[in-house]
């Protein structure tokens, strides 16, 4: 069958025809030709914001031509296995293989298996050692790396970091070393010197460097596509998508993006204005998403919103905004974006345990928030939690209920009708750049306990739901997220015996995990276990720019339920200032 | 006032369903900077009416959509193609003084699609245009009917390299795809459904086929309602 066959055979030939209204020229005479590579199906990559970003910047490079390749889904692999035909970039159907570079877009630990996935239908050994001149460089980037071990064995080379500066770095590098006729080993040799740089093979737990992660330094100037690629097909956040600031005030000890995204750098409400005129223009989305880690506390929001809104209005563009918490609700927000329901995280039941994490969210503010917005005429609600956070007691989780009922009776002292609370319990998983890195996480009989005692009391909440994250999924991310270079061998083991697309719930099979962890004798509980504050742990050698005394400071304000302010009210000298200057310290 | 936009549907865009492609006209239309009418109600969205749905891998060199604006027809055209993705070209665009209701109107198309071998069968292709009855086993959603298809074909013609075919359309239709891998089954020739155009779509008017173009053609100079 030919490739065009095939594709008429598969469930959704758009997933890989290419031709999306924006791709830049991919005829431009080049010397480094690169694939970004996302390990999940088209719809989820094509979703993703970073992504993006980096297609663009390397585009946009004289010398650079990216292409783009996501997962196949299981019919057109299948199909492409039969035919003899190896994975091929999305814009010239070229073999992954036949690339310079390609850069695997490494989101979360559940993607891991979806590397070997791809690399395997595009016929590429999984181990860096088994691939000779004749490969590509492989490349890793996205939230992942900042514990990259655990799939540092199959990688060449890491970002770690922000990627729009770093790429053109190293893509320069390429083009130089390739034009003198240098190998594999010396090109990593020197691109090891480019900051965020990790070579795995250069620098091994017996030998280590610290790898220092980059950042965009002037946040407000840095490249942002406006004339993106526009999806064939109906993907899963299918918006334009514009940052309005890096980083976040909040320093909530269980979040990761909090600490990693550090230094604060914001963009300025004129530039956010312009984008997003462009972006209507260039992209025509019914949709923009103004995102950050915490929208509302974008020092310009109100600002910005009075002027964009008659914009907006006037192309018939909703403005989003996700990521509000429930202490920056205000009016004007509610009113711009499209009543549907309200989403807020509080993430632990009671005022202590909320300390203790330092979400700095009290319960007045939650009514205060939730009257104003039930008074919009909002009657839903929807609340994250998380279960198994350290020090947590059935207190906790009491708390939860008891602040569901509260939202009812809110709702009902001024409102007809019924109100829907949505209640979305995760699991707590210690992750590493976070003042809970050396946390335990509660074992999954811990975890069933937990969620059958807060299912049996929602359950007599009128208008109260449950759910609850599946505790297979959230053992193996955490296994993942604190796992050193041992792990290796458990995905490709993994992988072989069937174990793919791992965050979709339908193909995601623990058993085949078990299975291989006890074949390999690899004892779960090392990573799943408290970790010791004495001993380096495997990640420490990448500097997130958060000092170790900082995080361990924060870890024992929070066995004290102390919080800690938000950066907006005070430096507290997190160390994030050595790698760029923080925002929140210049408006000062 | 009413603007038909007669357009492509090729190259990479052949593989876009009916619903996705309704999205990429909104963005397309967006980014031209029209003004669309919007539909009133809780969630208001932009009127844009598709003609009859192509299945997904053929190409088309006659798809017709619908918009109320006040875009002047010359404008459109051009503003539009600026901005239209490859395979979405439009080609011509119609002001009808009434809503031609495109898709409800369409009763048959014409396609063409690359062959080998039939020209030596030529005779007996082309005669089943003559068959009283004609059962052809039909697939759908796992289920296998058999169908007589025999009163869904107007014309069957042989060219070199070519087999082209004018089959019902619209309310009822007779996939082309299907079809003409049915007639290469039955008299033993190949055809190359990657290869396989649309080029034409009909009316009934007075009981007789006339060309979309005409017909919308026929609007923009009179509003009398036409006889279906």
């Amino acid at each position: 069958m030919t490739f065009e066959e095939i594709l008429l055979k598969s469930e959704k030939p758009a997933r890989y025809s290419g031709g999306e209204y924006n791709t830049p020229d991919m005829e431009k005479p080049c010397d480094v030709r690169f694939c970004i590579c996302m390990p999940d199906l088209y719809e989820v990559g094509m979703s993703n914001l970073g992504l993006k970003i980096l297609y663009h910047v390397l585009n946009d490079q004289k010398n650079v031509v990216c292409e783009r390749c996501f997962a196949p889904a299981l019919d057109f692999r299948a199909l492409l296995k039969e035919n003899g035909i190896p994975l091929m970039s999305l814009e010239t159907k070229k073999p992954l293989k036949e690339f310079d570079m390609v850069g695997f877009s490494v989101q979360y630990e559940m993607l891991f298996t979806g590397v070997l996935y791809v690399m395997d239908a595009a016929g590429i050994p999984f181990y860096a050692k088994d691939r000779g001149e004749e490969y590509p460089i492989i490349c890793g980037g996205g939230p992942s790396t900042i514990n990259p071990e655990p799939i540092a064995d199959f990688f060449d080379l890491f970002m770690v970091g922000e990627g729009e500066e770093m790429i053109v770095k190293l893509t320069d590098l390429y083009a130089k070393c390739k034009a003198a006729g240098k190998t594999k080993t010396q090109f990593l040799a020197l691109a090891e010197k480019i900051e965020g740089i990790y070579v795995p093979s250069r620098n091994t737990p017996k030998r280590r460097k610290i790898v220092k992660k980059a950042v965009v330094r002037d946040f407000e100037h840095c490249f942002y596509p406006t004339a993106q690629l526009m999806p064939t097909l109906e993907v899963v956040h299918d918006r334009a998508m514009l940052e309005l600031y890096r980083g976040c005030q909040n320093g909530c000890r269980f979040c990761q993006a909090g600490y990693y995204y550090r230094p604060i750098r914001f963009r300025s409400k004129n530039t956010v204005k312009a984008l997003i005129e462009r972006l209507i223009r260039e992209t025509g989305f019914d949709e923009i998403s103004l995102g950050s880690l915490s929208t509302g506390d974008y020092p310009y929001l109100e600002e910005l919103l009075s002027e964009v809104n008659p914009i907006c209005a006037k192309a018939r563009v909703h403005l989003a905004l996700p990521s509000l918490r429930l202490s920056s609700f205000k009016k004007e927000f509610a009113e711009s974006s499209r009543k549907s329901s309200l989403t807020f995280a509080p993430e632990a039941g009671t005022q202590r345990l909320r300390d203790v994490i330092n979400k700095n969210v009290t319960e007045e503010e939650i009514r205060t928030g939730l009257s104003a917005a039930f008074d919009q005429g909002y009657n839903s609600v929807k609340l994250y939690f998380m279960l198994g956070l350290p020090t947590e007691t059935d207190e906790d989780l009491m708390g939860i209920v008891e602040l569901v009922k509260m939202i009812r009776r809110l709702y009902h002292e001024n409102h007809k009708g019924g109100v829907n609370i949505s209640v979305s319990c995760s699991v707590f998983i210690p992750k590493p750049g976070t003042p809970f890195q050396w946390e335990r996480q509660i074992t999954r009989e811990e975890m069933s306990r937990k969620q059958f005692l807060l299912k049996d009391e929602l359950r007599k909440v009128k208008g109260a739901s449950f759910h609850y994250h599946d505790r297979e999924t959230s053992e193996l991310e955490a296994i993942f997220a604190r796992g050193d270079r041992a792990l290796a061998p458990l995905i490709e083991l993994a992988y072989k015996k069937g174990a793919m697309f791992d965050s979709w719930t339908e193909h995601f099979h623990y058993e085949i995990w078990e299975e291989a962890m006890a074949e390999l004798k690899i004892d779960k509980e090392k990573y799943l276990g408290e970790q010791p504050l004495d001993k380096p742990l495997p990640w420490e050698f990448i500097d997130i720019g958060v000092t170790r005394a900082f995080l361990l400071r924060e870890r024992e304000k929070a066995y004290r339920a102390e919080c800690t302010l938000g950066c907006d009210k005070g430096c507290q000298g997190c160390g994030a200032m050595a790698l760029a200057l923080c925002d929140e310290v210049k408006k000062k | 006032m009413i603007l038909v936009l007669k357009h492509y549907k090729r190259g990479n865009m052949k593989y876009i369903s009916h619903i996705d492609l309704l999205r990429h006209f909104t963005r397309t239309f967006r980014r031209a900077g029209f003004e669309i009418e919007y539909s009133g109600g809780f969630n208001p969205h932009m009127q844009v009416n598709l003609g009859t749905p192509l299945p997904l891998g053929i190409s088309s060199s006659a798809e017709y959509l619908t918009v109320r604006t006040d875009v002047p027809k010359e404008e459109f055209l051009e503003e539009y193609n600026r901005v239209a993705p490859a395979g979405l070209e439009g080609i011509r665009v119609f002001q009808p003084l009434t809503n031609p209701n495109v898709a409800g109107r369409t009763v048959a198309a014409d396609y063409s699609v690359a062959q080998s071998g039939a020209e030596e069968k030529r005779r007996e292709v082309e005669g089943v245009v003559n068959l009283l009855s004609l059962p052809m086993q039909i697939e759908k959603k796992g289920e296998t009917t058999v169908k007589d298809v025999a009163p869904l074909i107007n014309a069957i013609k042989v060219y070199p390299g070519r087999l082209n075919v004018s089959l019902a359309a619209g309310n009822v239709t007779l996939r082309p795809d299907k079809f003409v891998e049915f007639l290469a089954g039955k008299f033993d020739f190949e055809v190359k459904t990657t290869d396989l155009w649309k080029y034409e779509q009909y009316v009934r008017e007075n009981g007789v086929l006339l060309e979309m173009d005409r017909f919308l053609e026929k609007l923009e100079k009179s509003n009398e309602e036409t006889k279906v």
